[in-house]
């Protein structure tokens, strides 16, 4: 192949316009390490991923996300393989579909999470056992006193389900037991015990029960605080790189928007296809001063861009023109331009390109002219490209 | 995501490899407005916008380890794959005829799935962002009919044939005038650098 066409070949691959047969020629040349110049090639494929940049970034909507999500389920449903659908699916679904829904595990009487009411409640033996040796020791006024709170706590639903057998020795005991603990009502009014009342108590079995608790208290309420402590930590670095991020986010949005605020109308505008050029000078007073013109004949529209275009003299502006055969029609009327962006205006007159002899900026009075008046400031001849 | 956000193109495309959705998830994060604008721009139409955003993920999920031919370059895998994707969607809407042709997995492999020089530099999303004003600079000295042409390849997909009877220029000329806007492009970005 010549060389010529080799290159010429190579740019139709890169930009996507060959057409079917040759394609498949092309890539299976290039698969199989065929002679090509590849550093041009790998150039121009570069080149040509970059032109989407320039588009004006849309995001596409919130649900499309969900929506890719689902696909990818269902793409999964239609493998064969049931064992390897279960866990991709999850793997999928989870980090994808937002807010994440926790999984709730089926109750199974096989699950040891979920306990039976069985397990809660004492055994006949355990219970048969401990009233026989409330019997025994019932000499001790200090295991009575167990005895009869334990007793105390347990409630008639307990006992029937236990189902046991010397159910009217445990009722003849419980009525002496309710009888002992003195009542609300038969009392003068209740004292408030404070914590050393408790610690000093005659009662050796209540005052380790307390001891106990109030130790277990105190270990639970540090191990509670050094949890928060240590969860608020995290929080806190946390939110501090939330904070930061969160500020390099506004610089990028602020950045962005004053590139959009810069150069949108120049990038929408580049969309039309028909966009003509035109460059203005400055007259002897105004050397410095240059001006830029895009023009979109089709659509009407155009862009125009100054520099070093002083403001307009007071009760003044400047007024921009086509020139077509000798007749002047007005563009554009401005202040000034400082800012170095794009000044946009559209429905100018149609007038075929081939026909229009060029454009100049005048000053005139405040609110435009019919025809030029005032001096040019810059001016330039135009010519279809 | 912090994890997954921290990684690079390559290295989520890997997991995306290893079938770690979190990974394809941080890539649509990345990659999903610039896909989404390249297919809308492509096809105009909303809801097929959508409907083929949704299908080029797939294919990202399904085909991932293809990309190892991008040589690294993820960026560029993934936008020629998504413009082939598009162009054939508006292709086969458009001539009816190239609708007849099955999509299958071959013609998906073949056609789609990107193919790409092996001397290649590598490029991430990051990179062709900060050089789009560059881009923009270099495009806007072509002439007009050298950025029509352009547009008429790449942006609706029309074959050397088609955009030659759409110009009324013989092939042999279009040929030419495609590679010299190419290339005038390369250097005008080159220039711009």
């Amino acid at each position: 192949m010549p060389d010529q066409a080799i290159h010429e070949m190579v740019s139709a691959f890169a930009s996507g316009c060959i057409d079917k047969a040759n394609y498949q020629n092309f890539k299976n040349y290039l698969e199989s390490k065929g002679s090509l110049p590849y550093g041009e090639l790998g150039e121009l494929q570069n080149l040509m991923v970059l032109i989407p940049t320039i588009l004006e970034m849309e995001t596409p909507p919130p649900d499309l996300k969900n929506d890719v999500a689902k696909s990818l389920i269902k793409l999964q449903k239609k493998a064969s393989n049931p064992r390897r659908l279960t866990g991709e699916i999850d793997e999928i679904v989870e980090p994808l579909i937002k807010p994440s829904v926790p999984k709730i595990k089926p109750s199974t009487p096989e699950s040891p999470e979920v306990l039976d009411r069985k397990d809660f409640l004492p055994s006949r033996e355990e219970v048969l056992g401990e009233s026989e040796k409330q019997e025994t020791v019932a000499a001790s006024p200090e295991i009575e006193n167990k005895s009869r709170y334990a007793e105390t706590i347990m409630n008639e639903d307990d006992v029937a389900q236990t189902k046991m057998d010397n159910e009217d020795e445990i009722r003849r005991r419980r009525s002496e037991s309710y009888r002992d603990i003195p009542r609300l009502t038969d009392s003068p009014g209740p004292e408030i015990p404070n914590i050393r009342d408790i610690l000093d108590s005659h009662d050796p079995g209540f005052t380790t029960w307390s001891r106990n608790n109030l130790i277990i208290t105190i270990v639970s309420s540090i191990i509670i605080l050094v949890i928060v402590l240590f969860i608020y930590t995290g929080f806190e670095s946390h939110l501090e790189e939330y904070r930061t991020e969160v500020a390099k986010l506004k610089t990028d949005l602020r950045k962005s928007t004053e590139f959009i605020d810069e150069h949108g109308a120049l990038i929408t505008f580049f969309n039309f296809s028909d966009i003509q050029f035109a460059n203005l000078n400055g007259g002897t007073e105004f050397e410095e001063s240059t001006g830029k013109l895009l023009l979109a004949f089709e659509e009407g529209e155009g862009l125009l861009k100054t520099t070093s275009l002083f403001p307009s003299p007071n009760k003044t502006i400047y007024q921009l023109w086509m020139v077509s055969r000798g007749g002047f029609y007005s563009l554009l009327k401005f202040q000034s331009n400082s800012t170095g962006k794009f000044l946009k205006f559209s429905n100018f007159p149609y007038i075929p390109p081939q026909d229009v002899n060029g454009f100049r900026i005048t000053i005139e009075p405040e609110g435009g002219s019919e025809t030029p008046t005032g001096k040019t400031v810059l001016i330039g001849d135009f010519r279809v490209r | 995501m912090g994890k997954y956000s921290d990684l690079s193109d390559i290295e989520l495309m890997e997991k995306v490899k290893a079938r770690e959705s979190r990974a394809l998830e941080e890539l649509y994060e990345r990659y999903s407005p610039l896909i989404y604008t390249l297919v809308k721009k492509i096809l105009g139409d909303i809801d097929l916008t959508n409907k083929t955003l949704i299908e080029i993920f797939t294919i990202i999920w399904r085909k991932a380890e293809k990309s190892s031919a991008a040589k690294g370059n993820i960026y560029a895998w993934l936008i020629q794959l998504t413009r082939n994707k598009a162009v054939d969607i508006a292709r086969r809407s458009r001539d009816n005829e190239f609708s007849q042709v099955p999509y299958d997995d071959e013609y998906e492999d073949f056609f789609i799935i990107p193919t790409f020089s092996e001397k290649m530099d590598s490029l991430d999303i990051a990179t062709a962002m900060e050089i789009r004003l560059n881009i923009e600079k270099a495009l806007a000295k072509l002439t007009d009919t050298q950025k029509y042409v352009i547009h008429l390849a790449y942006y609706d997909g029309f074959t050397l044939d088609e955009i030659s009877k759409k110009l009324s220029l013989p092939v042999e000329t279009l040929r030419t005038k495609v590679m010299t806007a190419l290339h005038a492009l390369r250097d005008n970005l080159l220039a711009e650098a």
